[in-house]
């Protein structure tokens, strides 16, 4: 007769224990007779003794229940101890990598310290660890919200803001991964500084919080900006520049009430910010013109209505060429200069006569060509796009196209809608022109895409050479930088902390360095192009669904300001039918019906909440089947995902989810499962949900490298993980209890930097 | 009026464990035993007892003696129920505080080798079982303390009882009359012939409003908590039914009819454990009394079923006690409904009644569910069939006549809740899976 009573299954428990304690005794017996040994030469002994990596938790707070404590290692044997505090107690053995053991609550019952390490049965004995009982109640996670300056330059000490949550006395600061100094000030707020020795280098940098067990962890990390330097001003009133790549210097119309400088083209070194010497030159230039191949500089005079060409081999001016005489309205004036491509000494004039009458005209040497455009619609800033037959520009902020030839101009119909904005600025690179309105149109006017961020009058816009981005100088003197294929802006540089509002007449001198006007005053500064705060999509792929199934999915990113905004790209793919892509980044929806297996590929634009925003572009993918998913209970036929956060269900019961993701060498990764949690979140508390989650972390062999259940606090799991080599790892979902139903909701989140 | 609601403690040394079982029957066989299979007193011939020297309060040994059998009594008189309790003799010392922990550490001692009704006569023994102050609300508690599966037949082996004599001293505070102790007592020992805790007319529990003569009625002498009403001798239909479940007479299965089902999600398939399903007679319009409050009978979904399968990654073998055979998940058996038309209805078992209080397959291990869905409450709903889109308050009235079993078109399938799987695995991969093939569990279960 098969007999276990209730007494003796209660005694197995604590027969348990009984073993457990006659294995701490350790020691090994031996005995017998006791004659004087032959001397024997010890056998070598290459068996491995154990290591410990990491324990799960680290710390609880004192009176904490009995819990369960993962210690993660190397070298552990079936029938290891966990020795804490010296007491030896059972553990389960989980791999040679993992063992868990229960931990019962009279060993945390007051503050203390305890020693934790592993023993085999064979005696060896890991290094020691040291677990943390405190009295302390658990610290929260901290959170930074806002860094204030948000930018500082090089070579200087500065203090810095930390604003957030969370943030206790022991809390660190961390910039670019080391300690810093910093002093508390309450739980919102901690000063930091850095000194300019830490300041080296221009470049984006990322500030972090650490708040010591129990409980803490560190916060996510915020960018900040480190320019390379403060502006230069150059003691010059100036109405516009240009730079001259070729001899690396700038040229300046004085203004004319300038008292040094007013009639007078300034040249102007900027690697020293000095004034190289002063071209006398015609009275009130103004607008100024470089031809194509460096030869020549063209100056416009409004006050004397002429046109006048300086050799700038020679720095020699030329005379003064008057444009002409209005017949009703007196002296034609120049308003903007476009040097022709390939005629050095041909330049387009837009001019306007008392202000009223508007005309654009071609002039060789001084000469006008016969046809002259003219009328109420023509544009007052021009440029070259690249050929000498047509000439861009706008009128009153509308797009406008004229053809050129050996007779002159004339105004095109291109029946453009285009806005490129009043008084703004121009640039034209490879079919495209650019507006500091931020729309972009091609040679047709026909609009092509818009610079998010931008919309504004006047500023300035050019392109780094180097990189290709577009650069836009807005009202507030920041150069937006964008990226010139997408269009997404990647950061920012704040040029001219102490300029005026409003700047014009940009000009990159290399691959740091700008000029502008702000003001009338010429400014030189330099800057980061590749800045602080751009964000990386984290999410690299997506795992597969089939019809009729309610798809759940959010997107992650890393490095950007939060909140993130996503979208789909301009021009992606379409999400399969049925889902959407929420602004939170969930990709949400029940799976619409189709006919066969298909793959949709997407692109994902994440938008931070930066000023500027910075934006960030992803191409992802969502197959869709139309046979079985199968199942995912197995290694073998996990479900791919990679960084994100998905909705899942242990459902039916019993079930079992695995997950894959490729990870690489020395990643810092986490695995977080949120289920009890998540009746909080929904706003609906219950107080006991149905399930409690246990997650392990399996490495390419589908061997357990790490386990946890219960993250202090809450039943959700959580394992942080430093990834010792670049392959497959698998994660495994399951209940506590082995349970299983559909309301069993979880959400699981993978993070990997 | 002051209100005092007494717990009512069902286990002592279990009382922490995962082992009890409930909804029904208070311990359900496992892995080693057989599976599914309620374990019940080998009722062959009477239970027998023996009972403390010490006195119970103002009573006396022999007043406690017969204070005791008249509360065995009320269980054995059912008469659709076979089982009798018969004291067997006295044990050889008064167990107190000085003795009870070595007699409880004595696998030979008379405390382990008896049932055993203990008199703690000043409340003492439970202080220092329970805590200092323990004494003051809780009247007494009753556990098995042994069983066995032969292979056929999972058998109690022992049981133990504690009746805090602090309650009926004559010295305030705490006291109660004899016959609300009495009441108290019928529930332990509810707990001693095999029974678990039960809900029906919850709401009696926080509105003593709807203390009325019919909701009194119809509640459960297995109700986990003492309600501060006059006492209730006599047992509740529920209390009738879920004896006469573990100890049937012939008459039972003739004389009464049975609904039978799972409990399902929305997909109509996937069985959902720990609901609390009530067969209530509907009202006579032609009496005085409601019978829908009077006349009703619970099952707690998945009773038979584990609530704790273990664990892969951790190792934990998960509990000892319950089915693992997943047709018995979702399950529910309403039997021992007296002839009559009936409503079926699914609600949740209140959040605190858990571990000592539990009910159901859940209650012991700490947990209970909301009901899964968009309901509050739902029915089985037979127009035309039930279905996850009816209204929450839809339902059909069923007619059970003598000796009906009526087990076809009952699965109650809950309303809003999720799929079966999730998005990434397919409904088609598991439909073939035997775990969740459900049938309905063979009366051999309960036989």
């Amino acid at each position: 007769m098969k007999s276990l009573s209730f007494a003796t299954r209660l005694a197995l428990i604590l027969l348990l224990v009984s073993v457990s304690a006659l294995i701490s005794c350790g020691g090994g017996g031996g005995g017998g007779g006791s004659t004087t040994p032959p001397p024997v030469t010890p056998p070598v002994d290459t068996t491995p003794s154990p290591t410990i990596s990491a324990m799960q938790p680290e710390s609880v707070p004192a009176g904490n229940p009995s819990f369960t404590l993962y210690v993660t290692g190397t070298n552990f044997s079936n029938g290891a101890v966990i020795l804490w505090a010296n007491s030896a107690i059972s553990t389960v053995y989980l791999g040679s990598t993992s063992l868990s053991a229960t931990i019962p609550a009279s060993a945390v019952a007051t503050e203390s310290s305890p020693t934790v390490s592993v023993r085999n049965p064979d005696g060896r004995v890991s290094s020691v660890r040291t677990f943390s009982v405190s009295t302390a109640p658990l610290n929260p996670a901290p959170v930074i919200t806002s860094l204030s300056p948000a930018f500082a330059y090089v070579n200087t000490t500065f203090r810095v803001i930390v604003r957030g949550l969370g943030f206790r006395p022991g809390s660190k600061v961390f910039w670019n991964g080391s300690e810093i100094p910093s002093t508390y000030q309450n739980e919102n707020e901690i000063d930091a500084s850095i000194s300019a020795a830490n300041a080296t280098i221009a470049g984006s940098y990322l500030f972090s919080v650490q708040t010591p067990s129990p409980g803490g962890g560190t916060s996510n990390r915020a960018s900040f900006l480190l320019t390379s330097a403060s502006p230069s001003k150059i003691n010059v009133a100036a109405l516009h520049l240009v730079y001259d790549s070729l001899r690396k210097r700038l040229y300046a119309s004085g203004a004319p009430w300038d008292p040094v400088f007013r009639d007078k083209v300034v040249v102007i070194d900027p690697s020293t910010a000095t004034i190289v010497t002063s071209i006398p030159v015609g009275a009130g230039p103004e607008s100024l013109a470089l031809s194509q191949d460096k030869s020549l500089l063209w100056v416009g005079s409004k006050y004397l209505g002429t046109i006048q060409k300086i050799d700038l081999n020679t720095l020699t001016p030329g005379p003064e060429m008057p444009l002409g005489n209005d017949p009703q309205y007196g002296t034609i004036r120049p308003v903007m200069l476009a040097a022709m491509p390939g005629s050095p000494l041909t330049v387009a004039v837009s001019r306007d006569a008392a202000m009223v009458s508007s005309s654009v005209a071609i002039y060789d040497d001084g000469v006008a060509r016969p046809n002259i455009a003219t009328g109420s619609n023509l544009p007052d800033r021009i440029l070259f796009p690249d050929t000498p037959d047509t000439l861009l520009g706008s009128s009153s902020g509308v797009f406008k196209k004229l053809s050129v030839d050996a007779q002159g101009v004339t105004l095109l119909n291109t029946n453009s809608q285009a806005t490129l904005g009043w008084y703004s600025d121009l640039y034209f690179d490879s079919g495209r022109l650019y507006s500091t309105f931020g729309t972009i149109v091609d040679t047709s006017g026909q609009l092509v895409g818009v610079l998010p961020g931008v919309a504004g009058t006047g500023g300035a816009v050019t392109r780094d050479v180097a990189t290709g981005r577009i650069l836009v100088l807005n009202n507030a003197l920041n150069l937006l930088v964008y990226d010139q294929t997408s269009l997404l802006p990647v950061g920012f540089i704040p040029l001219a902390a102490d300029a005026y509002l409003g700047g014009h007449d940009i000009a990159q001198l290399d691959s740091s360095r700008f000029a502008f006007i702000s003001n009338d005053q010429i400014f030189i500064a330099s800057g980061n192009m590749v800045p602080a705060g751009s964000p990386t999509v984290a999410t690299t792929s997506l795992p597969a669904t089939s019809p009729g199934k309610i798809y759940d999915f959010s997107l992650t990113s890393y490095d950007a300001t939060s909140p993130l905004s996503w979208t789909l790209a301009k021009g992606s793919g379409p999400l399969p039918p049925g889902l959407e892509l929420q602004q939170q980044g969930r990709i949400y929806g029940k799976v619409g019906a189709i006919n066969s297996d298909t793959t949709y590929n997407f692109t994902v634009l994440v938008t931070d909440s930066s000023r500027p925003a910075v934006a960030a572009t992803k191409n992802l993918s969502i197959q869709v089947k139309t046979t079985s998913l199968g199942s995912n209970n197995e290694c073998a036929t996990a479900t791919p995902i990679s960084p994100g956060r998905l909705a899942g269900s242990l459902s039916p019961y019993g079930d079992i989810d695995v997950y894959s993701f490729d990870g690489t060498a020395g990643a810092n990764i986490t695995v977080e499962t949120f289920a009890a949690r998540l009746n909080y979140q929904q706003g609906t508390y219950i107080p006991d949900p149905p399930g409690d989650t246990v997650i392990q972390l399996l490495n390419s062999s589908c061997s357990p490298v790490a386990v946890n259940d219960d993250q202090p606090g809450t039943l959700d799991s959580l394992i942080a993980y430093k990834l010792p080599t670049s392959g497959k790892y698998y994660i495994r979902v399951l209940d506590s209890r082995g349970d299983g139903r559909p309301d069993f909701l979880y959400e699981l989140e993978l993070t990997s930097k | 009026m002051r209100t005092i609601n007494l717990l009512l403690a069902s286990l002592i040394i279990l009382a922490s464990s995962t082992y009890a079982f409930a909804g029904g029957p208070l311990y359900v066989g496992g892995k080693a035993d057989v599976q599914g299979q309620p374990y019940r007193w080998n009722n062959s011939t009477p239970v027998t007892y023996k009972t403390d020297l010490g006195a119970l309060g103002l009573l006396t040994k022999e007043q406690a003696d017969q204070f005791t059998a008249d509360c065995f009594a009320v269980w054995q008189n059912v008469p659709s129920a076979n089982i009798a309790f018969s004291k067997s003799g006295n044990l050889s010392v008064d167990v107190t505080t000085s003795n009870f922990l070595s007699l409880a550490n004595d696998p030979n001692s008379e405390l382990n080798k008896n049932t055993v009704i203990l008199y703690d006569t000043n409340g003492s023994l439970t202080d220092a079982l329970y805590g200092s102050g323990a004494s003051t609300h809780i009247l007494g508690f009753a556990s098995i303390t042994d069983g066995a599966s032969d292979g056929t037949n999972n058998y109690f082996r022992t049981g133990l009882a504690v009746l805090n004599g602090k309650f009926i001293d004559g010295v305030n505070y705490p006291e109660v009359s004899l016959d609300k102790f009495k009441e108290a007592f019928i529930h332990e020992f509810g707990h001693l012939a095999g029974l678990d805790h039960s809900q029906i007319n919850v709401e009696a529990l926080d509105y003593p409003s709807l203390r009325d003569a019919d909701r009194l009625a119809g509640l459960p002498t297995m109700f986990p908590i003492l309600l501060d009403t006059t006492p209730r001798p006599s047992l509740a239909p529920d209390d009738i039914a879920a004896i006469s479940r573990l100890y049937p007479r012939p008459s039972f299965a003739t004389s009464t009819g049975t609904i039978k089902g799972n409990v399902l999600f929305s997909d109509g398939r996937t069985p959902a454990q720990g609901v609390n399903v009530i067969a209530r007679m509907i009202d006579n319009p032609g009496t005085t009394e409601n019978e829908s409050r009077r006349i009703a009978v619970s099952s707690v979904s998945g009773f038979l079923f584990t609530a704790d399968n273990g664990n892969v990654i951790t190792g934990y073998p998960g509990s000892a006690f319950g089915s693992r055979n997943t047709s018995h998940i979702g399950y529910y058996e309403l039997s021992g409904l007296p002839p009559g038309t009936y409503t079926v209805e699914v609600e949740s078992i209140d959040s605190r009644f858990v571990a000592g209080s539990g009910v159901g397959p859940l209650g012991s291990l700490g947990i209970q569910i909301r009901l899964p869905g968009t309901c509050q409450k739902e029915y089985l709903n037979l127009s035309p069939v039930e279905s996850a889109t009816d209204s929450c308050s839809d339902f059909s009235n069923i007619v059970v006549t003598p000796g009906d079993v009526i087990g076809a078109g009952t699965d109650i399938i809950l309303n809003g809740t999720p799929p079966g799987t999730d998005a990434w695995e397919s409904d088609s991969t598991w439909s073939n899976d035997p775990l969740i093939n459900l049938e309905t569990p063979g009366s051999e279960v309960l036989a």
